[in-house]
């Protein structure tokens, strides 16, 4: 497998193009690589629905229980949980609940390195 | 003891909108205290308790000083801090502080007391102007 079959690329909208590391969760990516104001109110424990991103190509096909569950609860269809999706290709989507005009005075606790609650699918 | 209004003569206490403000930031107290974890977070329990607080005074402010457009003013930062403390409690509820049902008297009161503000800010923005075939709106009408 060539070297950059590795490095999955994210693109954010009228952001840029980044590197990331291969398995890294997509909100720590856009925090992190693409250095993005993203919210994460919650820790990213699917709770909040705040690190909610559109996807414009390379939606995951699958998603955690918990995902669908904190989704269902807020009625919201159309994005998905940056907190519960792991960067293992390149992806392309729309940031579009920031820090910067929310009102909000931080973007959330920092998440862990790894999917909480422990994914299941 | 609160200034009498010069608007008016009443007490500040005794205008309803002082009074669903001053219930909002009782009810953000009693919200706070009840959860150990937010009154750990210093930067965000203060920031609610002071967005809170702010906007009970820019109510009285409001009450108080009896010029149309001053009023008018001070009912929009009191709007403006309403909203910031209805923003504070979602993300308090967000980040796991509260749950939905322990908050929502607090939404609901500060809810009432924004849109309270906003149509009172409304009426004193238009005092002044001459009506067609009528007087003049007086902010003491309003309250």
């Amino acid at each position: 497998m060539p070297y950059d079959r590795m490095v999955p690329k994210l693109t954010v909208e009228s952001v840029g193009t980044f590197d990331v590391p291969d398995r890294k969760r997509l909100v720590l990516a856009l925090e992190q690589d693409a250095r993005i104001d993203q919210l994460h109110a919650c820790g990213g424990h699917a709770r909040c629905t705040t690190c909610r991103v559109e996807f414009i190509e390379g939606e995951p096909a699958t998603h955690t229980k918990a995902e669908i569950a904190a989704l269902a609860r807020k009625g919201v269809t159309g994005v998905r949980l940056s907190c519960q999706i792991l960067c293992d290709h390149d992806m392309t989507v729309r940031a579009i609940s920031r820090l910067a005009g929310s009102g909000r005075p931080d973007a959330g606790p920092t998440p862990q390195p790894f999917i909480e609650p422990p994914p299941e699918y | 003891m609160q200034s009498p209004s010069v608007v008016t003569g009443r007490r500040i206490e005794d205008v309803r909108t002082w009074q669903v403000a001053h219930a909002f930031t009782q009810v953000v107290c009693r919200l706070l205290k009840s959860s150990a974890v937010a009154a750990a977070d210093m930067r965000f329990s203060v920031g609610l308790f002071r967005a809170a607080r702010a906007a009970e005074a820019a109510v009285a402010e409001s009450i108080r000083s009896g010029a149309d457009q001053t009023s008018a003013r001070a009912l929009e930062e009191a709007g403006h801090q309403l909203a910031a403390a209805l923003v504070a409690i979602e993300d308090g509820i967000d980040r796991g502080y509260f749950s939905k049902p322990a908050s929502q008297p607090a939404l609901d009161l500060g809810r009432e007391a924004a849109r309270i503000a906003r149509s009172l800010e409304t009426y004193f923005e238009r005092c002044g102007r001459p009506r067609r075939g009528g007087r003049r709106r007086l902010a003491r009408d309003a309250l």
